[in-house]
């Protein structure tokens, strides 16, 4: 009688109890302690603790990333006070501080439409676009918040909430943390050279990478004494862009990274999701973008609770 | 012409057959010896003798590279299994890779390469195969258990959770303590509720100190704190050798002050065994300032201080200490 020890069955259970090691098992004094603490932490009253900040930078589709991230630290328990955010962390910040489920995210994530954007986004307005030196309109996209979101104005979103965008007229940072959420949203991810500026009381607003990549200092101004940043850090080493969208956005990374090496310093905090090559423009790739996102926010999370059970530990101990 | 035909027919008949024999001989004898070479390996591998299954099963690829796909398949997975029971998991991953790609639709060498890839912790590879798996076969539950397992470790409970309830949703029992694993991933995702009904469940087929253990945290996450200290106790009756239980237990009496008095306890028992122990020093700390005893709270903060490490319980004694002075 043949033994059939070649059964997948077999080589599953080979593996059934590898494969969670240093995960659950094996915890040190430090982790037991330090599991213990965060627990006390988030459950302290919220006058009781720091107020806790999260800003998330720009990034395009890499940006996507924040929503991986986002369900990581929202899984931890992290207590979040207060969100900012940038062009797609804008987007996923709002999102998140409406309350927006992940699985809604996600859902959105899998099913990317160009028609979320814009309705310019069709062959004629592409032609148009080339030839006749007529940008995109972004309008459109403001239904698309107003659908996910609910009209609504950042003062009712259940996590003060607010993002930046430039006005291209004068070089100034908007705030935007009161009023419709939609066309701050719209103007923060209002890239400049693809679609055209948002006319918005007198200003004339751009993407809001342009001037503050990172929004550390927003969500510190706004009452934030512990502040998480949580970064889309590209790798943009390994391809020359090959296209006139690529050249724009990759002058926007490279400023991006230069605006972002100052606010990272502010930040008590940084996660990088090191989203590689995926392309700013292939919603293909978002859901890696997604993917890399939790995984990096997850391997941050135990040093990330540390800095901030140390930065509280007066609290917890009172 | 008929004639000239069978003629022919007959003469090249003749001509021909004692090939066809030898064929059919030569034929035999490699099944034979292919059939000889997989019940060595076989025995080879029952035996422990993992040598002697690495070098039966390269002769067999060597001699054989055309045989049956399920021969293959067999000398393939049993290689892995020999060179993962000898440690040498990065020759078990290239050994699947290279029977991946002689048999890149079988779903049993995918699940193997999935295995060992998530066995060190390359988990976009594993998902990678997972899916693959799932391409030809779109409820293979091994496959939902590995991407369960996938998201697991990446920390995306949420994606872990979907994966562990689509195997569950599939009838599978086993492992028995992939239930545990799934309601781990609600209660990392903070779905107490969820967690706890699943963790019961996963009871059943392992009761044990961790299962246990894991009701307890659940309870107290949920603000029960009676149930969690039953379930606590459990956990320590269950296996009494689990420090790490032990530990929480203490710390979690040394937070309450109505049980501050048996943490101290607790700590004392541990300090004795060993007086530097850092935990139990802190427990201590941690009891006695919530008994209002300052001054012997922090004779015990000195006593980790002074051992001038850099691990997160000097760390933050450090800073306590610091704060008061």
């Amino acid at each position: 009688m043949t033994v059939k020890i070649f059964s997948v069955f077999t080589v599953f259970m080979l593996f059934a109890n590898i494969v969670f090691c240093g995960i659950i098992d094996d915890k040190t004094e430090d982790d037991i302690m330090r599991d213990f603490l965060w627990r006390e932490f988030i459950n302290l009253p919220t006058g009781k603790r720091p107020k806790i900040g999260v800003t998330l930078s720009a990034g395009a589709v890499r940006g996507l990333s924040h929503i991986g991230a986002m369900e990581v630290i929202k899984s931890s328990g992290l207590p979040i006070d207060y969100m900012s955010g940038t062009s797609m962390g804008c987007i996923v910040g709002s999102l998140f501080a409406a309350g927006v489920s992940e699985n809604r995210m996600l859902d959105i994530v899998a099913n990317p439409k160009l028609s979320y954007l814009s309705t310019d986004l069709t062959f004629v307005g592409v032609l148009k676009y080339v030839f006749g030196n007529k940008l995109f309109s972004s309008e459109k996209f403001e239904d698309f918040i107003d659908t996910e979101v609910g009209s609504v104005n950042y003062e009712e979103l259940s996590i003060p909430f607010a993002c930046v965008s430039a006005d291209i007229k004068t070089g100034e940072k908007i705030v935007f943390d009161n009023g419709p959420v939609a066309i701050g949203v719209r103007a923060s991810m209002n890239l400049p050279g693809v679609f055209a500026p948002v006319e918005y009381r007198q200003r004339y607003l751009v993407d809001g990478g342009v001037v503050d990549y990172m929004p550390v200092d927003l969500v510190r101004d706004m009452g934030a004494d512990w502040v998480l940043a949580v970064f889309s850090l590209a790798d943009y080493s390994k391809k020359v862009p090959a296209t006139i969208l690529g050249y724009i956005m990759r002058t926007a990374d490279l400023r991006g990274a230069f605006l972002t090496a100052n606010s990272e310093k502010d930040a008590n905090f940084l996660i990088e999701s090191r989203v590689g090559d995926i392309s700013a423009f292939d919603p293909r790739q978002a859901f890696a973008a997604v993917e890399i996102g939790a995984k990096s926010a997850y391997r941050s999370l135990n040093p990330m609770k540390e800095n901030l059970l140390l930065y509280s530990v007066d609290y917890v101990f009172k | 012409m008929c004639l000239n035909k069978s003629v022919i027919f007959i003469f090249g008949f003749l001509l021909l057959f004692p090939f066809v024999k030898a064929e059919a001989f030569f034929g035999n004898a490699a099944n034979k010896a292919q059939k000889n070479i997989i019940a060595s390996l076989e025995e080879s591998y029952r035996a422990g003798d993992y040598d002697g299954v690495e070098e039966l099963g390269r002769e067999f690829l060597i001699k054989y590279p055309s045989a049956s796909k399920n021969r293959l398949k067999k000398v393939y997975l049993l290689l892995g299994l020999a060179y993962i029971g000898e440690g040498q998991k990065d020759k078990a991953m290239l050994i699947y890779n290279e029977a991946a790609e002689f048999l890149p639709k079988d779903t049993e060498i995918l699940l193997a390469l999935g295995y060992i890839y998530l066995d060190g912790g390359l988990t976009d590879n594993a998902k990678s195969i997972y899916n693959k798996v799932l391409k030809f076969d779109e409820d293979n539950k091994d496959a939902f258990l590995g991407l369960a397992r996938a998201y697991f470790q990446e920390g995306f409970f949420s994606k872990a959770s979907f994966y562990f309830n689509k195997y569950e949703e599939s009838g599978a029992k086993e492992p028995d303590d992939f239930l545990y694993y799934y309601a781990t991933s609600e209660y990392l995702s903070n779905n107490n509720d969820t967690a706890l009904q699943i963790a019961f469940r996963s009871l059943i087929f392992k009761p044990d100190a961790d299962g246990f253990m894991l009701i307890a945290k659940i309870y107290k996450n949920k603000g029960d704190w009676d149930n969690a200290v039953v379930y606590l106790d459990k956990a320590l009756e269950s296996n009494p050798s689990r420090k790490d239980i032990y530990m929480i237990k203490m710390l979690w009496f040394a937070f309450n002050l109505q049980t501050s008095d048996q943490a101290l306890k607790m700590a004392e028992e541990i300090l004795i065994q060993d007086k530097q122990d850092r935990l139990a020093l802190f427990a201590k700390y941690i009891a006695l300032f919530r008994q209002g005893r300052f001054n012997k709270a922090k004779e015990q903060l000195e006593k980790i201080v002074a051992q001038e490490g850099d691990g997160f319980i000097e760390r933050v004694a450090q800073k306590i200490y610091g704060h008061t002075n």
